[in-house]
């Protein structure tokens, strides 16, 4: 029987679902096909559920294999252990500075939802900061010895409409500062005093963390899969499908703030995705989510992060229609139509890609225009 | 004497490994062995007699087989910002 690697790879992500009727295989892989699972479970950052299958005896192997599967986790838990020592430089910075935190994804996800952090590997370190607070924390960072990866277009820009910032430390390491949770439309629709109103506590390094609470973790975990990568990692369904699986959160309230932030598009295909990745067994919130049909709107701004043509133009256009107000909106077409020379030049460096650039964003921006009427 | 896991150390568990960063230093370390068992003993405070103990019953061996290997563990996590200790 042929095996096929990328369903072995959803169904090694899947174990430990209670819920998934997904199927390993009976008999250790191939050599070929192991190469090539190892390969896709790097990618999709499911090393800690290699090793769970592994152990658990899900997933048969040999030695080699079982030893092999052992050093891609400790690579990736080498990396998550320098990830969280930053991340517990940088709590102890903000909270000096009296600055309020939320740490997003991976590390919250791997301390709060999953029984053992060893299982969720992760690559970089997200925090949420209130908007009052993101230049001080920029700043703060920078103290650290962090430096922006790109200029903001115009200043006042982030702590207004950004998503999120990414600062980087010499030694590689990646903070992304956030002030929202998704780009474009759906992320400007995000009522960013919501994701402030409740938390969830875990200690990392001696440390008080918080994370977001409950219902907002998951609508995060939602648009983050739906959103950012074309094709979301198996990690990021899988800490969807564990949130939906442990049920800590509130149905209702997750429904209505999805709905609240026109959002209810995000939330059908995160749990579609999921859903048919590990072959889980429909739950009523699983049908209550994914059977809504989305407006002509929310397909429009899922085509801006999904659809092959997608673009930064594209969502930012969508991003301008989200804001209220008149001055907002200018605001921000007025910073990104004419942003600041470093912000251009860190970009695109040479003058040809400058001006190949400053084409394309014209046009596409012009041929939305046009669609929009 | 008690010892107990620095509270500023981060750590993951690895098959058969610990990974860890202490307080002192970014550096990550890597504990096999010998290591790993002292660690997952330390999941709360514990002298070197009980740790001995501990060690000896999951390698299934008398506890003076293990005891200058744990004591040898335990100075060089100390040493390294892994581990505080108090009394003694």
């Amino acid at each position: 029987m042929t095996v096929s690697p990328e369903r072995v790879v959803r169904a090694i992500a899947a174990v430990g679902l209670t819920t998934s009727l997904m199927e390993l295989p009976s008999a250790p892989l191939d050599p070929a096909t192991w190469t090539y699972v190892t390969s896709l479970v790097r990618s999709h950052r499911v090393e800690g559920h290699l090793v769970d299958a592994v152990e658990r005896g899900a997933l048969p192997a040999d030695e080699e294999q079982a030893a092999e599967a052992a050093d891609l986790h400790l690579a990736a838990m080498v990396r998550c252990v320098r990830l969280e020592r930053a991340l517990v430089g940088v709590l102890d910075s903000l909270a000096a500075r009296g600055i309020d935190h939320r740490v997003l994804k991976g590390s919250a996800w791997a301390h709060v939802d999953y029984p053992d952090p060893s299982l969720r590997s992760y690559g970089d370190v997200d925090v949420l900061i209130r908007p009052g607070s993101f230049d001080e924390a920029l700043r703060c960072l920078e103290s650290m010895g962090h430096h922006r990866r790109y200029p903001q277009p115009r200043p006042g820009f982030d702590r207004r409409f950004t998503k999120s910032v990414t600062m980087v430390h010499p030694e590689g390491i990646e903070i992304d500062v956030h002030r929202t949770v998704a780009e474009g439309g759906f992320g400007a629709r995000v009522e960013l005093e919501v994701l402030w109103e409740s938390s969830a506590s875990f200690v990392v390094g001696g440390v008080e963390a918080l994370a977001l609470g409950p219902d907002e973790r998951l609508l995060h975990a939602c648009y983050h899969a739906a959103l950012g990568d074309r094709t979301p990692r198996l990690s990021a369904l899988r800490d969807i499908a564990t949130m939906l699986e442990t049920g800590r959160f509130d149905p209702d309230r997750v429904d209505e703030l999805a709905k609240r932030w026109v959002g209810r598009a995000v939330l059908a295909r995160a749990v579609e995705l999921t859903t048919t990745s590990f072959d889980l067994r429909a739950t009523p919130f699983i049908t209550r989510a994914t059977s809504r049909e989305a407006s002509r709107r929310e397909r429009r701004e899922l085509a801006a992060h999904v659809a092959p043509e997608s673009s930064y133009a594209a969502r930012a256009w969508t991003t301008l229609r989200s804001l209220r107000g008149v001055r907002e909106r200018v605001a921000y077409a007025w910073a990104l139509g004419f942003p600041a020379e470093g912000y251009v030049r860190d970009r695109y460096r040479t003058r040809s890609e400058r001006l190949r650039g400053a084409s394309r964003a014209l046009r596409q921006l012009a041929a939305r225009s046009r669609r929009s009427g | 004497v008690t010892y107990w896991r620095h509270p500023r150390a981060v750590w993951r568990r690895s098959p058969g490994r610990i990974v860890i960063a202490g307080a002192r230093t970014d550096d990550v370390r890597v504990l096999g062995g010998l290591g790993v068992l002292v660690w997952e003993v330390l999941d709360r405070p514990a002298t070197l007699e009980e740790i001995g103990a501990e060690v000896a019953d999951a390698l299934d061996v008398a506890p003076p087989a293990v005891h200058d290997g744990v004591r040898a563990a335990l100075e060089e996590l100390l040493a390294e910002g892994f581990l505080r200790k108090a009394g003694g």
